[in-house]
Order: structure tokens, then C-alpha cells, then sequence
């Protein structure tokens, strides 16, 4: 920089046009011996040009989710409760698909999400839990961090899966401060019982179609979204909640993207 | 939120109306869907890739995407068509986000600037490494470089947009410039 260069804060002016004509000829008759305030003014272009540029994502259609949130009051879909054997049937038709995917891929293992270019390193920015407390008076409200959540409570399930190769799987488990798992998707209500992940659908605010309701622990309950390219089993899940800490905001799994909430269980 | 009808896939979509943004409000005021979503359509990529730029997290940018235009569709019976819809409708975006950065809805989400991907595609770096700057500047000085660049408002219409003099958009503006750049050249 040489001892007669405009300030940066003059060199911004100019190149949004914001000089009186005498100011910017005699900056421009500066600059054009001016190393350093030819670059500055190419870096104020290159930088504006980034922030102009389209971000990587994938098309999306609003119309139909603005409408679903703008309509008051909010109604459920249904009541039911995934039955064990509705579990059982989610999860062997996870496997199915699971068996088609290795039967057309050739092999089972699990297949790497192509990155987008210039997408976000991280998988879990284009992922995210919704989590809804069904209220008995048919009502539902979404459910935010830190929001409270009766004993009983029927609890529906969305989610966003924008990553630009969609998450083909989606778990959903709750746990609890004592390393206890409430599986929501798919929902098993006993001890023991196995499942796989269910199939996922690209989207924003993809709903799951049940109420589920668990007899939950008063007290701190996080839920997990978990999306992967293979279906995970409900064993793989719980030894990883085993391993986490109890205020993990994200299980130790490999691939996959994860978003995961904490809620209040309250007493009754 | 859950109801019998699931939401749509994505899908590519086209927008052959042809009216102003105003002429839709007041088509959609007098009870046309179809005009207000034609409105939707057609501003949904500007208003994702604004909250998208404003977070750096674009599940999070549908998220606010849609509060937005929820928001415009109950402003409906009230606009007045005075020709300045894309700053109202900036207007609405930033009010969004900002409840979004401050509501603990977003925690695991809000002020986590991803890193700039080793495996990010040349022509791309230098937008990530932009975009990384940009997470570290203040939501005003963010707010104003997106308004103006990304959101190509005038001067004018950015204070309509923030509720602020002109001089304040101008001086935040070259301040943010400022301050984004010098982010920027110390990567």
C-alpha cells in the first residue's frame, strides 16, 4: 500500500457507486497504478460475486408445507399406535428393501453418499428431526429443544432429508438421562425386540404416519433422527447409545447423518 | 405437521405466471390459491438460499424458508401493493431468521459454520470460503452483504427491509465489506 491510497472504507464506497464523480475519478485515476487498490477492488468483486452465487441446493417445493403450517388449528392424523407386529412388518420391510438394494448394488455394504459440489462437509446440516406431542384433545404441537412432553404423550415423527443424494433410511429412538431407548421408528414396545430402520423419503418435513406412545422416564429425553444408506438394526443402535454419554447430542455411528432434540419429560 | 396429506417430493418446478409479485398478492387477497402459491414458487430459492447463507445449514434454511411465507400468507389481507413485495418479503425472511437464531428450536443448529470441504469442487472454494467469512461477521453486518448481494435489493429497499436509515444501510454496508474481506484475505 503506498502512503496515498484511499481507505478501504472509500474503496467499499466506490465500488458500490457511492462516491460524488470527483472522488471516484480521482480514485480510479489512482488505481490504475495501484496495485494494492486494484486488488482490493478485484477481492470487493470476487467477494460480492460469492455471495451472489446459488448455493448447492437441491429443488425444493414449499407450497404444500407453508399451507400444512399455515392451517390452524393443527390437526393429527391419526391415533394409532404401531403395534409390535407393525413394528415387526416396518422392519421386514426395511429388510426388504435392503435385500433389493444389495440384490441390484451387487454387494451389501453400504454405498458413499456422492458430495455435492461445494455442499457443506458436514451430512447432518441436511438433516433434521420434527417432533410433534399429540395432546388428547386432538391437537398436536411441535415439539422444540428444552420443550416438555407428558408421561403418556402420543409423540409423531417428521423429518427433513435434503441431502442431494437422500438418505434412503431413517431411524428414530429416544433416550433417556438412565440410557434407556423409546423407539419411535421403527416402534417396538417390548425389551428385546429387534427392528430395522424404515425407508426415507426425500423432502422437507417428511411425516411418518403413526402416533407413538411409550410410558416414558420424568426427565431429560433426547430423540435421535438417525439416516444412513443401509438400514441399521435396532442392536447397532443400542450399543451405540450405550456407548454415548448421557447428554450426547449425536451417537457414535458410522456414516450416516443425525439430528437429535432434548425434551422434557414431565411428571404426571 | 402430520395430517393426512403428505407433503410433495422434490420436485422441478416452473412458474408460468406471469404477473407481478403485487398483482399476485392482490389475486391471492381475493381468495386465488393458485396466485399466492405461484408467489411461493417463484421467490422459494431466493428466500432458502438467503436463510441458507444466513445459517450455513440448509435444512435449517427450509425450516425458516417456510415460517417466512407462512408469514406472507397471513399477511395477505393486509399488504399494501406498492411495488416494494421483494423488500417486504426480505423483511419477513430476516425477521424469521433472526427469531430462529435466538430461539433454543435452532440450538443444534444456529452459529456452527461448517468447514470448507477439502473435497469441494474448485469452482466452488472460493464460494465456501466466502460463505466461512461470512459466518464470522455479525448478523447485522451478514444481514446487509446478503440483502444487498444475495437478495440484490437497492440501497432504498435494504432500509425498508431492516427498518433503518439509508445512512445506516450504507455504513453497515461498507463496514461489512470491509470486515468480510479482511476474513477473507487472511484465509
Amino acid at each position: 500500500m503506498t502512503g496515498g491510497c484511499p481507505s478501504d472504507h472509500d474503496l467499499a464506497r466506490r465500488f458500490e457507486g457511492e462516491l460524488v464523480a470527483d472522488q471516484a475519478a480521482a480514485l480510479d485515476e489512482h488505481a490504475r497504478s495501484c496495485l494494492h487498490c486494484q486488488a482490493v477492488l478485484g477481492e470487493l468483486k470476487a467477494l460480492t460475486a460469492a455471495i451472489a452465487a446459488a448455493p448447492p441446493l437441491p429443488e425444493v417445493d414449499l407450497v404444500a408445507a407453508v399451507r400444512q403450517r399455515a392451517a390452524l388449528p393443527p390437526r393429527r392424523r391419526s391415533v394409532a399406535r404401531l403395534s409390535w407386529s407393525g413394528a415387526a412388518a416396518a422392519g421386514a420391510l426395511a429388510a426388504a428393501l435392503a435385500l433389493a438394494v444389495a440384490v441390484r448394488g451387487g454387494r451389501s455394504d453400504r454405498v458413499a453418499a456422492p458430495q455435492a459440489r461445494g455442499a457443506p462437509t458436514s451430512p447432518d446440516a441436511w438433516v433434521r428431526l420434527r417432533a410433534y406431542r399429540a395432546l388428547p384433545d386432538g391437537r398436536t404441537v411441535e415439539l422444540t429443544p428444552g420443550g416438555h412432553l407428558g408421561r403418556g404423550d402420543g409423540v409423531l415423527i417428521a423429518y427433513d432429508n435434503l441431502d442431494p443424494a437422500p438418505w434412503p433410511f431413517v431411524m428414530v429412538v429416544g433416550a433417556d438421562r438412565a440410557g434407556r431407548a423409546f423407539w419411535y421408528y421403527p416402534a417396538l414396545s417390548r425389551d428385546g425386540d429387534d427392528g430395522r430402520s424404515v425407508p426415507a423419503r426425500a423432502g422437507a418435513a417428511v411425516e411418518l404416519p403413526d402416533e407413538v406412545r411409550h410410558t416414558l422416564a420424568p426427565g431429560p429425553l433426547r430423540l435421535f433422527a438417525l439416516f444412513s444408506r443401509a438400514p441399521l438394526s435396532v442392536r447397532e443402535v443400542e450399543r451405540a447409545l450405550a456407548a454415548a454419554a448421557p447428554t450426547a447430542r449425536r451417537l457414535p455411528i458410522a456414516d450416516g447423518a443425525q439430528h437429535s432434540i432434548e425434551v422434557m419429560v414431565d411428571a404426571d | 405437521m402430520p395430517r393426512a396429506s403428505h407433503l410433495p417430493h422434490l420436485v422441478a418446478v416452473g412458474d408460468a405466471e406471469e404477473r407481478d409479485d403485487d398483482a399476485l398478492m392482490a389475486a391471492a387477497r381475493a381468495g386465488d390459491r393458485a396466485a399466492f402459491d405461484a408467489l411461493v414458487r417463484r421467490h422459494q430459492r431466493r428466500v432458502i438460499g438467503f436463510a441458507h447463507k444466513f445459517f450455513d445449514h440448509p435444512a435449517l434454511a427450509c425450516d425458516v424458508a417456510q415460517d417466512a411465507f407462512v408469514d406472507l400468507l397471513r399477511a395477505v389481507p393486509t399488504y399494501r401493493a406498492d411495488g416494494h413485495f421483494r423488500a417486504f418479503l426480505f423483511r419477513l425472511t430476516l425477521n424469521r431468521c433472526r427469531m430462529a437464531a435466538r430461539s433454543r428450536r435452532y440450538e443444534d443448529g444456529v452459529g456452527h459454520a461448517l468447514p470448507v470441504g477439502e473435497t469441494a469442487a474448485a469452482d466452488r472454494e472460493q464460494e465456501r470460503a466466502v460463505q466461512a467469512a461470512m459466518m464470522k461477521l455479525t448478523e447485522k453486518q451478514r444481514e446487509i452483504l446478503l440483502l444487498r448481494f444475495w437478495g440484490g435489493l437497492s440501497h432504498d429497499e435494504a432500509s425498508e427491509a431492516l427498518g433503518v436509515p439509508v445512512g445506516t444501510v450504507k455504513s453497515r454496508l461498507f463496514g461489512a465489506l470491509e470486515a468480510v474481506r479482511a476474513l477473507w484475505s487472511r484465509r
